[in-house]
């Protein structure tokens, strides 16, 4: 048999192949193209899975899935070159037993992706059953039952298993079918749904393309469809295959398994490496050669620096983000302890204020004047605290956005007024003045009225505090559609340092605090925040009569 | 992935594995497969000869 063999290959005049997959024999040089392009591809992206999260499942599951797939790119190259029947037995009926795992490969790979967790024994047991007859019956007749030599074809004549495996083959494709459209229905949100029909899409799209290189091929060759050119039809199929695989590779990406960017540039200079390299086997003219050497020399050192600079801008986002998370925990852990902290201190105020008040309300009998005046100084030492820790709970709720405004059209200088006579006692208390500078007009504006009025409040106790001799003026007027508030006073001023920290949280300048040592910072930031939730604008300015500062609050007028 | 299932694929890859060798033994050393000629095409291909 050797000899005859041997004589038929000399009369065929079939060429030896090099390398295992270049001679001859391959009817077009897109065979190339359409086998190795897509292997170095799909061998970059499983390297790069590996490297990139080697510890999931879905990624060794993918990573497998398509070091089969290059297995079978690669043994398919050896049977278009090969004039060896043994060579062409070998590797045909090993291509026979990969083929149904990948498709089962990628029914795994759907199954981690869309639950994220492991399927269970049993269907692992049922889905290796279903290939254990392909792998056991691999090297027996009822895969290959022979080798084809007459009319100078190079062909193993497949066996009754084939039957099996497209059985198989179409058995997995119904269920990714089954399983994706029912757990596409069962979907919660429409970013789940997203998920499951692009994971879906696109490993349909890869198993049809992947077929495409040899039902198509054989279909139009069968039918004489495409005449010569059937078996080149169906290469263009394969070019599909990497496509597919990159986007699946690109859909654990977006789940952020690992990142895009380095996956991108990697991508992009190793296929361009591939590419420019898998020149080399067609260039015939010198000059070319030197050239294309020149560039894939260069392409692989530029894009070295490339990627160590991606590398080098990813890390830092990554400790940034680090950094992030450890700070969005400890302003939780603050948040909460001064929850804590103020409601406590809150309580204690509260009990103390309301027995300095039964004192003075006679509860515990007759007091004498001293008592009474501590009682009536311990009253107002609680009322303070009481205000304060109101502040910064009202600031520390505004921040978090858990005050609900209710927006309702308010009369403005109405409220502006009425906080004006209250805070009156108190300024004349300090042996300050206090005059309004109200202009005629309507002040209406759309707004929360106790918020609002607690801005205004806010203002001018801010000017009495800081304001040791002179007035206080409170001023309101209408610029076009717009309502201008201010308070001017003749304090101590804001120091350009101190300007700073102003409207800030917990901001307490240095220079405040000397003249105002229960100073919580908590004020100006709750009036800043409020008036934004407005729509309006807080800011300060000096004093242009002199000493002191004007704070002005601008808002729409409705 | 639980131990009965790192068994399982475990036992997977070594029939793989061995289905493999098996085949190699078989068409590469052995070379034992059918080869199917056409007589009178071969014939006539040697007379031309």
């Amino acid at each position: 048999m050797e000899t005859s063999i041997q004589t038929f290959i000399k009369i065929c005049q079939w060429d030896t192949s090099r390398f295992l997959v270049f001679s001859d024999n391959v009817f077009d040089s897109l065979i190339y193209y359409s086998h190795l392009v897509p292997l170095i591809i799909s061998l970059i992206l499983a390297i790069f899975i590996f490297k990139a999260s080697y510890r999931l499942l879905v990624s060794k599951v993918l990573f497998s899935t398509i070091l089969l797939l290059g297995f079978w790119l690669f043994a398919d190259s050896i049977l278009w070159a090969t004039n060896n029947p043994k060579i062409t037995m070998f590797f045909w009926s090993l291509i026979n037993m990969v083929e149904p795992m990948i498709y089962a490969g990628i029914l795994y790979f759907l199954y981690l992706f869309i639950n994220e967790r492991d399927i269970s024994f049993y269907k692992k047991v049922f889905i290796m059953a279903l290939l254990l007859p392909t792998i056991i019956l691999t090297s027996t007749k009822f895969s290959l039952s022979g080798f084809d030599l007459t009319n100078c074809f190079r062909d193993a004549i497949e066996g009754s298993l084939i039957y099996y495996n497209y059985f198989i083959e179409i058995l997995f494709i119904f269920w990714i079918l089954f399983f994706t459209i029912k757990r596409f229905f069962t979907a919660k949100d429409k970013d789940s749904k997203r998920k499951i029909l692009y994971i879906t899409l696109g490993s349909l799209g890869f198993l049809i393309t992947f077929a495409f290189g040899n039902v198509i091929g054989s279909l139009f060759d069968s039918y004489g469809i495409a005449g010569d050119y059937s078996w080149t039809v169906g290469q263009y199929g394969i070019f599909g295959v990497p496509v597919f695989l990159g986007f699946l590779t690109y859909m654990i990406v977006k789940f952020n398994i690992f990142n895009i960017k380095l996956l991108a540039t990697q991508a992009l200079v190793w296929g361009l490496v591939a590419l420019i390299g898998s020149q080399f086997f067609f260039i015939k003219v010198t000059t070319n050669f030197i050239l294309n050497g020149i560039t894939f020399v260069g392409i692989i050192i530029f894009g070295q620096f490339l990627i160590k600079s991606v590398k080098k801008e990813i890390q830092q986002k990554e400790e940034l983000a680090k950094l992030n998370i450890n700070l969005e925990e400890l302003l939780k852990q603050r948040e909460s302890l001064v929850h804590l902290v103020t409601h406590k201190v809150k309580g204690s105020f509260t009990r103390s204020k309301y027995i300095f008040a039964g004192m003075l309300d006679g509860m515990f009998g007759e007091i004498n004047d001293e008592i009474k005046k501590r009682a009536e100084q311990g009253l107002e030492s609680d009322n303070m605290g009481i205000e304060t820790v109101d502040l910064v709970l009202n600031a520390a709720n505004l921040e978090k956005g858990l005050i609900k405004y209710e927006m309702k059209p308010v009369d403005f200088k109405d409220l502006v007024e009425k906080s004006v006579d209250e805070k009156k006692i108190s300024v004349e208390a300090k042996g300050l003045k206090m005059e309004t500078e109200i202009k005629d007009g309507v002040y209406n504006t759309l707004g929360d009225a106790m918020w609002l009025k607690e801005v205004v409040n806010n203002l001018i106790e801010n000017s009495i505090k800081y304001t040791r001799e002179g007035k206080i003026t409170v001023g309101l007027e209408r610029k076009e559609n717009k309502i201008l508030f201010y308070v001017k006073d003749t304090g101590i001023g804001v120091s350009e340092e101190d300007k700073k920290s102003l409207f800030t949280e917990g901001g307490r300048g240095k220079d405040s605090v000397k003249v105002n040592v229960d100073s919580t910072g908590y004020g100006l930031y709750s009036v800043r925040l409020i008036v934004q939730e407005h729509k309006g604008k807080v800011w300060m300015e000096a004093n242009k009569e002199g000493v002191g500062s004007v704070f002005f609050v601008e808002l729409d007028a409705d | 992935m639980d131990k009965k299932s790192k068994i399982l694929f475990a036992i997977f890859f070594l029939v793989i594995i061995v289905s493999i060798v098996f085949t190699y033994y078989h068409y590469i050393i052995l070379e034992d497969f059918v080869v199917f000629t056409d007589e009178e095409a071969f014939n006539e291909a040697l007379l031309e000869e």
